[in-house]
């Protein structure tokens, strides 16, 4: 009873000490991680690491092609950018983090990672990964930051079907058994079909929503049925099985547009 | 001596602490199984059957509190159902014969089923049902049950060697009070 | 005590005892009566004190036109709603009144409590609204008058805060909004129609309205909140209500002493109405659309003109295109019609579907059915010739003109039809008389309903007869009533769908009636009623072919012509009194190909300006050839070396 009665400014800074009180040890088991993988690296012969080595030489040429293809693309695009007199879109600065701790239950899905307020990470911010969408930043210290994961039930996106304009809402549904992370989309439209199991529509961020940029993998619509008015289609959404055992994220900054 | 015994409760703390930092380094490489370990009840259970009701309460509010720091439930939540359960455990105590690990192990199923339940409804109360599904919350209650299974007894012979070594010897204390 | 006082005692005792043993039985016997026996009785009593339902309609089927292409659809409305019944809400009123009634005490100033309340809660859904304004970016107000109704009406239903949000702003509050939060989006449906005004009569329009709930959807007793649905008002939106409008959803809700709610306790979702395909052709329905369009020189833009077009499938009687001008733009229509559209859709009767509603007189192309009834009767044939010297005069004296100011000279029947020669046919009108012509009429379907299966066609077509020239007139019918039957003027009155009917009997040559919108399956098609004998043998029909493709080549209605379709066609100007001047009226009947008629026709303009003269053959004939080459060029197979009216000729 006592505790209900406390002011909530006394709750937040408690919360805040044991928070930061603990996390150093948190943040060294992360150190500790990295140590064992790098004397696991250590323990590879020499030839092992020649050859991974060269597999990395051969990918970093194939990505500076890439690169330099992508610096003209960027160019063409903010040229007729620049002819249509579009708005500037926002700009995003990637923060690479480390994933601390993974705490993936039935009840929620979220994960905290090694940077915070050290690196200017706000709350709200999109965390993404290399298979799309994570989540977002719901909580911001002193040196982590916490990250609801999408499947969360409280998160929720304006995503659309790839190559589609329509916005659709996506929510998480949790996750099921052996950690396969689902999700809930709604207002499907109805011409929307499922005819190929091997080809699922792939919803991808709307970038309408004005949190996530557009374009980024959500999941796959696995299943469809009738909706609530009777107008759209419900859909199970089978987000990425990685999302449980990730290690390294990327939390998108967004920097404020140039006067 | 004499002084540890009245801070043994700040042992026990640590000793839980120690228990969930490694429980939690299990749950990350677990993550990718889909399984979470939850052995919050059997920290209450060792401080309600083996401490007195402040030392046992002292014992479990830092704890409680650190948990509580990292969830997306009411700052509050773990603290309040945890020391509800203590309690009541605290006051059943007498019923069970202390000495006996089978209702040591008994008590922590029980107290963890509890807080496993009362997890669940506070997830099901401010996150929304819809993101609870059956499969995965059967799949973790029977996880943790049988890691608790396996590790109670070691667990409570860890914590009354690491008060012993600070010369609290709790099975005398328990025969003296009888 | 004694013994006696004792007994006594012991005996009122006993009397209380028993009294009280009986009202003690007495209310367990009531409560165990009620418990055990009417337990169903009050237990539904609670039901119905507790339980609210609240029925969603569901979404109207599509209409396709006969390819499969979508016509009418349904499209998402999107809007910002709070749920009024959350408990925060609620709160909130709570809190927002106690404060504006602190603030009144403070200032010692008096209060209404209801006025006070209506303040705080549009208050609280104000600073709502403020939030999703400051989402999107706007300034909406909140109707503090709205607010009440709603709460008093529809208090389990969401109130909406902002009416159709862009797709844009939707997203927006998607990821905005808190998922637990009272403000949601919300999604209703509306009509879509991608085709804008096109076929907008036939297809028809829906009005909003709170519905009242499918029968056999559970909890009829229950207190029912209904959401807005939509009835079809007109066209195929009416007549076929009961298949577009699915199956209402419900949702059954335990509600607190205040009427909020609780829990939802059964639920059924809304299925969505049936789909139907029409006969219509949207290629043609647009090609006779374009074709009303016409650059106005003295004006210098373009302007549509005022009438009706009709194309029928000869053979199945199904309608393959109608228009009615002017139209309205469906998407006007929906959600609700504004005054101010309202208004502009009245403009020239623009409500009107006159393809089945409007009535006019047939002019020349009625020149056909007073042949067909005057050498039914043996009072022409094909070599009756008869001489127009360019007027006819009566043995009063009156004068009746011929269009042609100098005369047809002397002219057989398929001559005058071909040059729609009006003395050749007073002179038959004269010699066949009212009596015949009018049964002749009567007989190919002119004086009913075509039996369409569309709303509101109207029943005030009419062939003339002595008996309604009295009743209207009170006077006699004279020879010059004669005169002006035959031409198709005077009393007559049809719509452009009958005489697009009577194009296909003629060409037929068999009297069809009950033309269709509805694509019809082969087994429909073999279900239809079957055509009547037109009476005329193969030779006198003929007669009437040769007068129709001669008018479609050389005569009045060349302007028909498309490459390819051999095609019969029948013009004609008629008249109509209006303003103390006369408006023309110009019209076209045709059918193609002449040998097996695929399809037949008829198109009407309206002249828009008194006295101007208006010829069938220029304004209506190109709208038809539009439509014809519109269905050629679907339906090549329609397309065959022209025969020439020479090669048909005697």
């Amino acid at each position: 009873m006592a505790w209900l009665m406390l002011p909530v400014f006394i709750k937040s800074i408690a919360k805040t000490s044991f928070y930061e009180f603990q996390a150093p040890v948190s943040l060294t088991s992360s150190y500790v991680r990295d140590l064992q993988d790098f004397w696991a690296a250590r323990t590879k012969s020499k030839n092992e690491l020649y050859e991974a080595g060269q597999g990395l030489a051969r990918l970093n040429a194939a990505y500076e092609l890439t690169a330099l293809e992508n610096n003209t693309l960027r160019d063409e695009i903010s040229r007729l950018e620049n002819l249509l007199q579009l708005p500037s879109r926002p700009d995003y600065q990637y923060e690479i983090a480390r994933v601390v701790e993974r705490d993936f239950n039935a009840w929620w899905q979220r994960i905290i990672i090694r940077k915070g307020r050290d690196y200017g990470i706000p709350v709200g911010a999109p965390v993404v990964f290399v298979g799309g969408v994570v989540g977002r930043v719901s909580e911001v210290h002193a040196y982590t930051s916490v990250v609801d994961i999408i499947s969360n039930s409280h998160l929720r996106l304006a995503v659309v079907i790839g190559g589609d304009n329509r916005p659709m809402s996506y929510r998480g549904g949790g996750a099921e058994s052996f950690a396969t992370p689902v999700g809930i989309a709604e207002f499907i439209p109805v011409d929307i079909q499922i005819s190929d199991t091997n080809d699922l529509p792939t919803l991808v961020t709307s970038g309408m929503g004005g949190v996530y940029p557009a374009g980024i993998r959500v999941g796959e619509i696995r299943r469809l049925k009738q909706g609530a008015g009777g107008m759209f289609y419900d859909g199970e959404v089978l987000l990425d099985e990685r999302l449980a055992s990730l290690t390294e994220v990327a939390v998108m900054i967004q920097i404020p547009p140039e006067r | 001596m004499i002084s540890f015994s009245n801070y043994r409760w700040l042992l026990v703390a640590a000793g839980h602490y120690i228990t969930l930092f490694f429980l939690t380094q299990a749950n990350y490489y677990l993550s990718s199984t889909g399984i979470q370990l939850f052995a919050l009840g059997m920290l209450i259970s060792f401080s309600a059957l083996e401490l007195n009701y402040k030392q046992g309460m002292l014992s479990i509010v830092p704890v409680t509190l650190f948990i509580d720091s990292k969830l997306p439930l009411p700052f509050g939540f773990t603290l309040i159902a945890s020391i509800t359960l203590f309690t009541i455990a605290h006051v059943l105590r007498s019923r069970v014969r202390r000495k006996v690990t089978s209702s040591a192990l008994a008590t922590s199923i029980l107290l963890n089923l509890a807080s496993f339940a009362a997890y669940t409804f506070g997830a099901i109360r401010y996150l929304g049902a819809e993101g609870i599904h059956f499969g995965p919350l059967a799949l973790n209650l029977f996880a943790s049950t049988l890691v608790v299974v396996l590790i109670n007894r070691f667990f409570f012979d860890m914590q009354i060697g690491a008060l012993s070594i600070f010369g609290i010897n709790l099975a005398e204390e328990q025969r003296e009070a009888r | 005590m004694n013994a006696e006082e004792k007994m006594k005692y012991q005996g009122r005792l006993l009397l209380f005892y028993g009294l009280l043993a009986l009202m003690i039985s007495t209310l367990l016997g009531t409560v165990g009566y009620r418990q055990l026996i009417e337990t169903d009785f009050f237990s539904e009593r609670v039901k119905v004190q507790n339980h609210r339902r609240i029925v969603t309609p569901a979404p109207r089927g599509n209409i396709y036109d006969r390819e499969g292409r979508l016509l009418v659809g349904n499209k998402p409305k999107f809007s910002a709603v709070v749920y009024l019944s959350d408990a925060g809400v609620r709160s909130a009123f709570r809190n927002e009144y106690r404060i504006l009634v602190r603030d009144y005490r403070e200032r010692n100033e008096d209060y209404r409590t209801g006025r006070l309340q209506k303040q705080a809660r549009a208050n609280v859904i104000q600073t709502y609204l403020d939030d999703v304004n400051r989402m999107l970016g706007r300034e909406d107000k909140v109707d503090i008058e709205k607010v009440s109704t709603h709460l008093n009406y529809n208090p389990l239903l969401p109130f909406p805060i902002i009416d159709d949000i862009t797709r844009e702003e939707f997203a927006v509050l998607l990821e905005s909004l808190p998922v637990q939060s009272p403000v949601q989006v919300y999604v209703s449906n509306q009509r879509n129609y991608p085709y804008e005004s096109t076929a907008s009569h036939t297809l028809g329009y829906v009005s909003s309205t709170v519905l009242t709930p499918d029968e056999g959807l559970p909890g009829e007793d229950l207190t029912t909140f209904a959401e807005k649905g939509t009835f079809g008002r007109s066209g195929v939106e009416k007549q076929f209500d009961d298949i577009l409008q699915g199956e209402m959803g419900m949702e059954i809700w335990v509600v607190d002493p205040y009427g909020f709610q609780v829990e939802s306790q059964e639920r059924r979702y809304p299925t969505k109405g049936n789909d139907i395909q029409l006969s219509l052709d949207i290629d043609i329905q647009n090609a006779a659309e374009n074709a009303f369009w016409y650059y106005d020189q003295s004006e210098g833009k373009d302007k549509e003109n005022i009438g009706a077009a009709v194309m029928l499938d000869a053979s199945t009687l199904e309608v393959l295109a109608m228009v009615s001008k002017p139209d309205y733009d469906l998407n006007d229509t929906t959600p609700f019609i504004s005054n101010e559209t309202y208004e502009k859709m009245k403009e020239n009767s623009g409500l009107q579907n006159r393809a089945i509603q409007g009535v006019y007189p047939p002019g020349s192309p009625f020149k056909l059915l007073t042949s067909a009834a005057a050498m039914k009767a043996n009072i022409i044939s094909a070599d009756t010739a008869h001489y127009c010297p360019g007027y006819y005069r009566f043995s009063s004296g009156a004068v009746q003109r011929c269009w042609k100011q100098t005369g047809h000279q002397e002219e057989i029947l398929w001559e005058a039809i071909r040059d729609s020669c009006n003395v050749y046919f007073y002179l038959t009108g004269l010699d066949t008389g009212v009596d015949i012509i009018s049964n002749e009429a009567t007989y190919w379907g002119l004086a009913n309903r075509t039996g369409i299966d569309l709303p509101h066609e109207t029943g005030s077509m009419r062939v003339g007869t002595k008996e309604y020239k009295r009743k209207i007139t009170g006077q006699a019918w004279y020879a010059g009533d004669d005169t002006n039957l035959a031409i198709g003027q005077g009393f007559t009155r049809l719509t452009p769908l009958q005489m697009a009917v009577f194009a296909a009997s003629v060409g037929r040559n068999e009297v069809v009636s009950t033309p269709s919108i509805l694509r019809l399956s082969p087994q429909q098609v073999a279900q239809r009623p079957p055509p009547k004998a037109t009476g005329l043998t193969k030779d006198q029909h003929q007669i009437l072919l040769n007068g129709m493709i001669a008018s479609a080549q050389m005569g009045s209605s060349q302007r028909i012509k498309v490459d390819g379709l051999s095609i019969a066609a029948k013009t004609g100007t008629a008249e109509v009194a209006k303003d103390g001047g006369k408006i023309e009226l110009a019209w076209i009947v045709a059918f193609a190909p002449v040998e097996n008629p695929q399809v037949s026709l008829a198109v009407i303009i309206e002249g828009q300006t008194l006295n101007e003269n208006f010829f069938g053959g220029v304004h209506a004939a190109p709208i038809a050839r539009a439509m014809l080459e519109a269905y050629t060029s679907k339906n090549p197979d329609a397309l065959t070396p022209p025969p020439t009216a020479t090669a048909a000729l005697p």
